[in-house]
Order: C-alpha cells, then structure tokens, then sequence
C-alpha cells in the first residue's frame, strides 16, 4: 500500500504546485493576495469544456485556447481592475477585496453560462491509460499533471535566472519605485505576470478537469490549498511553492491514512496554522 | 406648549395601548374560536372554518416543487369541502412561504401558529425551512404532517411532529438488506459525505449491516466537496470489501466512483437516490453503479386530476403526498375534533387506505410513515433503469 500511498500524495503535491506555481508568480510580483487566481483555474475548465464537448473541436486546440483565454482573462484583470487601483495607491487590502469581487463574479457567471452541474471532461476520449509503478497505480492524466509541475517549476527558473524578462520581474518584485527609475515599465511587466501566471492557473483547471471533473465553484478549494503550499513553502519563492506543495500533499495523505478522510482539510490548516506560529517565512527563506 | 404637547403624547399612547389591546382581544377569539369545540358532535352546530396551515416554498429556488404540493393540498381542501367539510365545517387553508430557507421557514410556522393559530399544518417541502421552523410548531403544541422534508431527525424534534414522506435513513436501511440479503455480499466499504443526510443514511445503513450479520469493513465520511479519494479508496481497498456503499453527492460520487475504478476496486458500487440525476448517469466510470430511490404510486389518473385543478402542468410524484396529507388531517379532526392532543393521539392510531401516494399509510412509533419501498436502478449508456438481479 505504501507505494501508491506515495503516489497519491505526488499526485496531489503536483495540483498544488500548478496552482501554487502561477499565484506565486503574481504574489512576488504585486505583493498581494490574488483572490481570482482561483477562478482562473475554472475559466481554463469551462473554455475546454465548451470548446470540445460542446462544440466538437480538436482536444489539444482547446486546451490551448483554454490556456490562453485563462491568462488573457487574467491580463484583463490587471489592466480593468487592478492597475487602476495600484494608480491610486490603493492599499494591499483593497486589491484582495477586489480580487475576491473579480472571483465571485466570474464564477457566477460561469454557473449562469454552464449550470453548476458537475461535468467530467474525460468522456468520449476512452478509458485511461493507467501505468504501475512499484505496485502503485497512476493514470496517464496524472502522470501528465506531475510532469507539466516539472516542466513549469523548470521554466520559471531559466526565465527567472536567463531572461531580461525575469530579470525585470525580479527587479519590480524588489523595489518597483527603483525599476522604473532604471527604466522598466513595471505595468506592462506586471501584465505579462498576470498572464503567465494565470495561464499556469487555466492549465492546473484543465488538468483536475480531465482528472477529476469540473463545476463553477472548483477555483476556491483549488486556490486554498495552492495559498497553503505557497505560505508553508516560503511565499514569492519558485521552489518553496513547489516544496510546499508536495510536503501539504504528502502530510495530508499520510494523516488521513492514519486518521479518518473526514479530516484532511483539518489537517491542512493545522499545517498552516503551525507554520503561521513557528515558521512564518516558510520552508525556503527567499 | 410644552405642557401641550406632553398631554397630547399622553392620549397618544392611550389611543395606542386600546388599539393593541382591541387587536390582541379580537385575535384571541377569532383564533381561539376554532379550537374551544373539542366535541364534533356537540349540540350547538358549530359552522366556523377549520384552519390548516401549509409551509410551502412559493418562491425561491424550489418555488416548481411549492406550486405542486400546493396545488395538491389545495385539490384535497376542494374536495373535503365539496362533501360537506369536516362535521359540516368547511377547511380554511392557510399557505405561507417559506422560500425553502431557514429564516423564512421560522416565519412562516411563526405565523402560521402563533397568528392565524391553525389546527394543524402540513410541510414543509424543503428540509432547510423545516430543521429550525419545525421547533416553533412543536413549542406551540402544533400538530404537524411533514409532506417532502426528509431529514433524518426531523420527526424527532417533539411528538407533534408526523411525516408521510420518507425519511432518508430508510434507505440506509433498505440498502443494507438489500446489499446483505439479494446481493449476496457480506464484507462492505462505506463512503459517505458528513452532514444530516449521508450521516444518517450511515448510521443506520451499518447498524443494520451488522445486525444482519454483515461485516462492515471500512466506514468513512468526507467533507462535501472533496473530490480526491485517492488515499480513502487505497485504503478502502486495503480492506478488501467486496461490495461498496456510498452516500455521496453526484460532483464526489462521481469523483469517488472514478478513482475507485482508477485504483482497481472492481467490485459492485451502490448508492442512495442522490444518484438519480443526469449529472452522475453521464459519467462514463458510473455504468454498472447501482442506487436505490423511493417506490411512489405515481398514479397516471391523480396526476390528470391534479394537472387539470390546477389548470396547467404542474405535477410532480411527491404532489401526492401533500393531498394524502390533508386527506388524513381532515379525517383525524372529523373523529376527534380540533384539540391539538387529541389530533397527535389519532395521528399515531390511523390507517389510512386508498392513499394517492402509497397502498396504505400508518405512522410508527416513531410518527415516520411505516411500509416504505424502495427500488434498484443500474446506470446504463447514460441513463438509468429499473435493476432485476439475474
């Protein structure tokens, strides 16, 4: 049992990360609590949905669009709603008042397009694949998931270290009065940022879509548990996210092998609670 | 001026403390009125209406399930008063809305017990109104029949408190036997979502389980919108169950259900009536699933007799409850009379034949609806039908 206790907890470390990935990405860019993040992940869902179950298009084409419309509703966003408010100085506070306004409307309306009826993506595409690994069993979605956390982590990093892009964005994350004297135009770097980051969001949704299935309301417990693995991991950082999210997966399964399933959600605030207290900067020190 | 202004206050308040106590004085008789005649064939004819009272969501998001149960009790008033009423009284029947909300459900039994003082009512639909309006009919010694709420503890709240619907930890029951005694299977795994409805199906569904002699190897509740099993159904597996109950919802059922088959548990899956829904036939993973629902009469001339009361389609299968509802009430108060115990005394020794609903209906000991029979539908190709055992 124990190997596919392992596998379980990597399956769910790698949802965390995609989701923790993309709201880190934001939050050491903009230094606030992006609450829309969450509905991200649906919107990415539902473009697929509506795109191939509904319209018939090519599987991997709307997935592509579902990537794409997440991180341009993203972009959108932070041109509509948030750059405005940071024009005006509003505080940390009211961008994370607004950004959960920005979820709860979308979500609505994506219940009121698509019924909150919970849909499964995977129908008509055939039975999955499933793959042994030391006794345990991981379907090829999953499979999927863990390396897309891969790929993505790698990505970040060589963006962050090679490219004048990451540079700059780490130079806003720094100090954004100083990045402008030196000549970066922060907002547009901050759009970028929304986009990337959202897309990664649209993707996660996608992906716990074909997974497990999709409805209107999957962005919040999505969103909890990446903003868990992110704080626990070390906020703002690229490996703490990552880090975070498989150390929540692994002591959440573990705990509710030993305890009853009833209390896995306890046990991941617990977990985050315990680091509020005792570690608040996380597991990597940025 | 001053002394002016502080006399006409004074008549003020005495203008208002009459008025209150006029309108508190005609209150009580009118609504004590109905319930002094405790003896129905007393000497002098007493001919004043008979309230009974009704909490039906009119409105909000079950207002389609309010304007069936409303239209069937309203055709049941028709014909009690048709023939004559109750010992030559007619039946005042009273609706308010309770929205199928808690708050609103208070108000409305408030009103109904408190304001226009009823003889008895029935309802709510919506287990939500019913839960905390319930209290304020038993507190008011309120005889009440439940049409279609079907929380498990409902009926426990006091001893007014009927129901001819079915209570959801029937079906725990029923599939226990049916899982034990057609099945065939004696080692069973248990998944069930932690609130009033999948915690009472449990708790019943394993203490019979066991009674029957049945093994109970796994038994487990998930917060209701967990979708990731994964280490629930390694688990599960682990104790090697050879069938699997579960009384979920159809977003984690459908997830439980898919990781079951992901992780390998090749072996029968059964659950409640929340799985008669197109939203979990469609799953691919669900063909095979078994669920149980409740057996209703569905009689084809009720429903004509209903839709053309009403003037419009408005049926559905649960309607006849809320008719047989007011059927029942109006036979007990034309044995007994009006007085609030006399009617709960009755309530408990009635059988009542020729039901809408059901062959027969008498309540337990435990004022549920006794003789409920339930049904065994399969998922199949997206649908669902009716399952015979081979």
């Amino acid at each position: 049992m124990l190997p596919q206790l392992i596998l379980n907890s990597i399956i769910a470390g790698s949802i965390y990360t995609l989701v923790a990935l993309g709201f880190n990405l934001i939050y050491s860019t903009t230094k606030f609590f992006n609450l829309a993040h969450g509905v991200l992940a649906a919107v990415g869902a539902y473009i697929v949905f509506f795109l191939a179950q509904m319209l018939g298009v090519d599987i991997y084409l709307s997935v592509v669009a579902g990537i794409f419309v997440a991180g341009f509703i993203g972009y959108l966003l932070d041109k509509i709603v948030y750059l405005p408010l940071r024009k005006r100085k509003a505080s940390n506070m009211v961008l994370l008042v607004a950004s959960l306004g920005a979820f709860t409307v979308i979500q609505a309306i994506i219940a009121i397009l698509f019924s909150s009826q919970f849909q499964t993506l995977s129908r008509n595409i055939g039975f999955e694949k499933t793959y042994e690994i030391f006794g345990g069993i991981i379907t090829q979605t999953q499979l999927i998931i863990f390396l897309c956390g891969i790929v993505i982590m790698a990505g970040l990093l060589i963006m962050f270290k090679k490219t004048s892009f990451g540079k700059a964005i780490v130079a806003t994350s720094d100090n954004e009065e100083v990045a402008k004297i030196v000549g970066i135009n922060t907002n547009r770097i901050i759009g970028r940022v929304f986009f990337i980051g959202s897309a990664i969001a649209g993707l996660a949704g996608i992906l716990v879509g074909f997974d497990t299935g999709i409805e209107p309301t999957m962005g919040m417990s999505l969103l909890l548990k990446g903003v868990i693995a992110s704080i626990i991991g070390g906020i703002g950082s690229v490996y703490g996210g990552v880090l975070g999210a498989f150390f929540l997966g692994f002591v959440e399964n573990f705990g509710i092998w030993q305890i009853s399933g009833e209390w896995k959600d306890a046990i991941a605030f617990a977990l985050l609670i315990i680091f509020l207290i005792f570690r608040p900067r996380g597991l990597i020190n940025k | 001026m001053e002394t002016v202004e502080k006399q006409s206050k004074t008549w003020l308040w005495v203008i208002m403390v009459v008025v209150l106590a006029g309108i508190i004085y005609l209150l009580a008789t009118l609504g004590g009125g109905n319930t002094t005649t405790t003896n129905p064939t007393g000497v002098a004819a007493d001919t004043s209406p008979i309230k009974i009272g009704a909490s039906f969501p009119m409105t909000g998001e079950a207002a389609s399930y309010g304007e069936a149960v409303a239209a069937a009790a309203q055709l049941a008033v028709k014909e009690v008063n048709d023939a004559g009423g109750i010992n030559g009284r007619k039946i005042e029947f009273i609706i308010e809305d309770d929205t199928c909300t808690s708050k609103k459900g208070v108000n409305a039994i408030t009103k109904l017990a408190e304001i226009d003082k009823v003889v008895a009512m029935i309802g709510p639909v919506c287990s939500a109104a019913a839960g905390p309006g319930l209290p304020v009919a038993q507190k008011n010694n309120l005889p009440v029949v439940i049409t279609t709420a079907s929380a498990p503890n409902l009926t426990k709240i006091g001893d007014h408190i009927f129901r001819i619907y079915f209570s959801d930890a029937f079906q725990g029951k029923f599939a226990a036997e049916y899982i034990f005694n057609t099945l065939k299977k004696t080692k069973v795994a248990v998944l069930y979502v932690k609130n009033d409805w999948g915690q009472g199906i449990n708790e019943v569904f394993v203490n019979r389980f066991k009674e029957l002699g049945g093994q109970v190897v796994f038994d487990e509740g998930v917060a209701q919108d967990i979708k990731d099993f994964r280490t629930l159904v390694t688990k599960l597996r682990a104790a090697k169950p050879d069938v699997v109950y579960t009384a979920l919802y159809p977003a984690s059922g459908s997830a439980a259900i898919k990781q079951l088959k992901e992780l390998a548990v090749n072996v029968p899956i059964v659950g409640g009536d929340a799985f008669d829904g197109e939203e979990i036939w469609r799953v691919k993973e669900a063909e095979g699933v078994l669920y149980t629902v409740a057996k209703t009469y569905d009689s084809p001339v009720f429903r004509e007799k209903l839709n053309s009361f009403a003037g419009k389609e408005v049926y559905q299968s649960f309607a006849a409850f809320a008719y047989d509802a007011i059927k029942i009430l109006a036979q007990v108060i034309g044995r007994v009379g009006t007085d609030h115990k006399a009617i709960i005394d009755e309530l408990a020794k009635t059988v009542y034949k020729g039901a809408e609903s059901m062959p027969v209906i008498e309540f337990g000991a435990d004022r549920e609806v006794k003789n409920v029979d339930f049904k065994v539908l399969i998922i199949k190709g997206g649908k669902s039908e009716l399952y015979t055992e081979k």
